[in-house]
């Protein structure tokens, strides 16, 4: 049984604590580093969030990526074996899609 | 800092025994080196420095000092807007290391406040306008058939800049035993659909918003030349007008700050040189890989555990995003 609130939900209470209590008193160096440390927060609770749209999109491209994993691939590709391939290219930008979600949701209607 | 001996050896420099400093404190810089500004007079005349040395953190691709200072002189020489080089000392036994002293420049270099506060940098279509002027007076700056001796360190032009580009991310990948097929993806569609580079020439090579200083008529100087050298100099184009450049306005095409018709217009009309659209184009996804690569090299920095960096822990965690541009612009159909 998952203890409440969930480990997501700390990382959400805690940013908002962060931006409503904290920020606004702090100026210079010390409110750009609260601002990072806010958007850490918010990645690392994206990422627990969307874990199984990662997974998905990791097993997609570990799935056509060869018996080593990331390594053959790699390697493929500069060897020339993958150019243009549609299937890869398809994989690849799944996965980019949803780490950048991560990184920066996009905006609503965006 | 040992301010005697500074004092002694700027006086020597300048010819000025009576030369006094009054004040010397470090300014905000980036992650590569370290600046400061010193203060000084001569009799009445107030004279204001920047004192630039290498910071502890530096990384394998940027020039030394010593080099990069050379490369600031020629430029100054060519009439490109730069702070003034007024010496470089050698000697470590002064400061504890080389070091170069600039003419210091009054303005604003942060990109992202470029980009938002319109109070700077004057009229935004002038200042993309001069920018482009200015980059073309770099490329024009010196001829690589004949450099001058004290740039004999610049070596030949490469044949291929674009291959041996990537060649070099591909060896920092390697370098920090990074397996990014997304990246790959870009750098091998970089391969297929390199250009022949007929006409190199001085390249900055990271001339963007964010390393040229502004106040409020306009342009007052562009800055870091650590990664100058012979190369394509489209790439400098497409590295300014890239999107990962444009802090926050990706509407304002040349670096944020104004339209790419008002750049490439002034690029046009400094240089003579036709600018070719789609060689920008590649330039540009190449940029996007380049950042990327650079990215994930900082952010090595601090996973490695040699540095502790939330900025270079967030640094690392952005290039997805860079990824995605890159897939984007290296869809299947876009490599015949």
């Amino acid at each position: 049984m998952q203890d409440e609130p969930s480990g997501a939900a700390l990382l959400d209470a805690a940013r908002r604590a962060l931006m409503e209590e904290v920020v606004p008193g702090l100026t210079g160096r010390s409110r750009y580093v609260a601002l990072m440390v806010a958007n850490a927060i918010s990645i690392a609770a994206r990422e627990i969030a969307q874990a199984d749209r990662l997974k998905e999109t990791s097993t997609r491209l570990l799935g056509i990526a060869g018996d080593d994993g990331l390594g053959d691939l790699v390697r493929a590709i500069r060897a020339g074996a993958r150019d243009a391939d549609p299937e890869l290219h398809g994989a690849l930008r799944a996965g980019a899609d949803a780490a950048a979600e991560i990184w920066k949701p996009a905006k609503p209607g965006a | 800092m040992d301010q005697t001996r500074l004092r002694d050896w700027i006086a020597g420099l300048l010819n000025s025994p009576d030369l006094v400093v009054e004040e010397i404190r470090p300014l905000g810089g980036g992650s590569i080196q370290e600046n400061r500004l010193v203060r000084s007079r001569i009799g009445d005349t107030a004279r204001a420095f920047v004192l630039r040395m290498d910071a502890a953190a530096t990384i394998a691709s940027s020039r030394s000092r010593s080099d990069e200072f050379r490369i600031l002189e020629a430029v100054w020489q060519a009439g490109v807007r730069v702070p003034e080089p007024v010496g470089f000392c050698a000697d470590p036994a002064v400061l504890g290391a080389p070091f170069a002293l600039m003419g210091l420049v009054e303005g604003v270099g942060l990109g992202p406040r470029i980009a938002k506060d319109l109070s700077l940098g004057g009229d935004r279509e002038v200042l993309a306008e001069t920018l482009g002027r200015e980059l073309a007076r770099i490329h024009g700056a010196l001829d690589p058939r004949e450099p001058p001796a004290a740039l004999a360190f610049l070596g030949s032009p490469e044949k291929q800049p674009a291959l041996a580009e990537i060649a070099r991310l591909r060896a920092s990948l390697d370098g920090i035993g990074a397996q990014r097929p997304a990246i790959e993806w870009g750098l091998r569609w970089g391969e297929v659909r390199a250009p022949d580079c007929p006409a190199p020439a001085l390249v900055h090579r990271d001339f963007r918003t964010g390393n040229y200083m502004v106040d409020e008529s306009g342009l007052t100087a562009i800055l870091d030349w650590e990664f100058a050298g012979w190369g394509d100099p489209v790439q400098d184009l497409g590295w300014f007008c890239a999107t990962c450049w444009r802090f926050g306005r990706p509407d304002l095409e040349a670096g944020g700050i104004g339209s790419r018709a008002a750049f490439y217009r002034g690029y046009t009309e400094e240089s003579g040189r036709r600018i070719d659209p789609a060689s920008v184009a590649y330039w540009e996804v190449m940029a996007h890989l380049r950042w990327a690569v650079i990215a994930l090299e900082q952010g090595a920095r601090h996973v490695s555990g040699r540095e502790f960096s939330l900025e270079l822990a967030l640094t690392g965690r952005m290039v997805p995003e860079l990824e995605r541009t890159i897939l984007r612009a290296t869809a299947p159909e876009s490599w015949s």
